[in-house]
């Protein structure tokens, strides 16, 4: 160790980290095949990094407490109508406060805690686009979107968007009210089936079909399109932003499917 | 920029348990990271039309975490500097993989770290960022990044020994 350079330190440090620049590594890689001290002094800073990293990883399997989550929560402005205010339709009568408000499940604002508590997951996104200013996002239309948001940090799939992705096709004509669209399919290296999605000309994504529902791997706003101008973005060529394609091609292992093979593969309920 | 708020904000809920890891690493306290995240988090959501489409969100959150972290949370003091991780919080939520032990030795020593030397292993070694993004992230030139990372590695290594701990 006390041999090395500084250079070669430094050489090492950026080998480890992956920022040594591609010319430079087939002679370090020769290197490293004949001294001793330059691969143990790499040996020595790859089991520092995965101490580092093994020390802290536990920090993403803590549950989000709840406050951080409710700073992000998405709903239009003021709160969810409390209990109270439906208790007051029937003040006397318990029991009918909670019928009542089974009742009207849709006609409230989504509210972050309430759903968090009902399904231990918590929502983040209603509705998408335009729809953000709906006084009631919950009962717009078919459109209405959620992203559920798991402890773990992966995104699910909720509400209009699973079920275009659970149901739409090649050739499957297509609802002139919704915003959503899907587009390719194709399985990924874990032989999932994965889909790309658009939710409101603006917004964009892949979702692969796991055991819990469609996991959101990408979601990304398509280059130049201002959310304001969702409208204006639908003349343009593609939904997708070459980003997102990138991400196909990373994601993809095989060709997408056809038509024959999306309805073959819906019809096992895109189970691999 | 363009991207929509609400697609946004998922993302950055989705980014919640990094930025708490960060904080964590940065304020060595499980309550201070909570709130150096929760400030981060608000100050990001007051400026989402600062951030750049095309640029990574990880990193400009995590540098409103560095600001907010050095001129708010820090300057509360609510927490005693040199308080051994161990001593300031209960550590709940650790999985019992591996031992509690080596974590907290590891913990330990990046606590001892000056702070930048803290921040650039964090972010390079731990949340793997490239070394330009951190340096972007620290408003510091790649050079500076480069020399915090070496001497807090070196410092690492002095603490935590050869041992087998891997």
């Amino acid at each position: 160790m006390n041999a090395l350079t500084d250079a070669d330190r430094l050489a090492v440090m950026a080998y480890v980290d992956g920022e040594l620049p591609p010319a430079d590594h087939a002679a370090f890689d020769t290197r490293l095949a004949h001294e001793p001290a330059l691969a143990s002094a790499v040996a020595r800073e790859r089991a520092l990094r995965t101490r580092l990293q093994g020390a802290y990883a536990p920090v993403l399997d803590e549950p989000v407490p709840a406050g951080l989550l409710d700073l992000l929560a998405m709903r239009d402005d003021g709160p969810a109508p409390s209990p109270v205010t439906v208790a007051a339709n029937d003040p006397t009568t318990p029991g009918a406060n909670d019928a009542h408000r089974a009742a009207l499940p849709h006609a409230r604002r989504w509210h972050w805690r309430e759903w968090g508590a009902m399904a231990a997951s918590l929502v983040v996104g209603v509705v998408f686009g335009a729809r953000l200013l709906a006084p009631h996002p919950a009962a717009v239309g078919a459109d209405t979107v959620a992203l559920n948001v798991r402890a773990d940090g992966a995104i699910t799939a909720q509400g209009a968007l699973r079920d275009a992705l659970e149901q739409r096709v090649a050739g499957t004509a297509l609802d002139p009210n919704s915003t959503i669209g899907v587009g390719l399919t194709f399985r990924n290296h874990a032989r999932a089936y994965c889909r790309t999605f658009t939710l409101d000309n603006a917004s964009s994504g892949i979702a692969c079909k796991q055991s819990d529902g469609w996991v959101v791997a990408n979601l990304e706003h398509a280059a130049g399109a201002p959310a304001s101008a969702a409208g204006a973005y639908r003349t343009a060529a593609s939904p997708y932003s070459p980003l997102l394609l990138q991400a196909v091609d990373a994601l993809r292992d095989g060709d997408t499917l056809d038509a024959a093979a999306e309805n073959a593969a819906r019809a096992k309920g895109w189970t691999p | 920029m363009s991207l929509s708020p609400l697609a946004l904000r998922a993302e950055i809920a989705a980014l919640l348990p990094r930025l708490r890891r960060f904080a964590r690493a940065v304020t060595r306290h499980r309550e201070d990271a909570d709130d150096l995240v929760q400030i981060a988090v608000e100050r990001a959501l007051k400026h989402l039309d600062h951030w750049q489409d095309g640029t990574r969100l990880d990193s400009w959150l995590f540098r409103i975490m560095k600001n907010a972290w050095i001129d708010e949370v820090r300057a509360r003091g609510r927490r005693d500097e040199v308080l051994a991780p161990e001593e300031a919080g209960e550590h709940v939520g650790y999985s019992e993989t591996g031992s509690r032990d080596i974590r907290l030795s590891i913990e330990k020593a990046m606590g001892r770290l000056p702070e930048d030397q803290r921040m650039a292993v964090s972010l390079v070694l731990v949340e793997g960022l490239p070394y330009k993004e951190a340096a972007e992230v620290l408003d510091i030139p790649i050079g500076t990044l480069t020399s915090r990372l070496a001497r807090g590695r070196d410092a690492l290594q002095a603490m935590l020994g050869d041992g087998d701990l891997t």
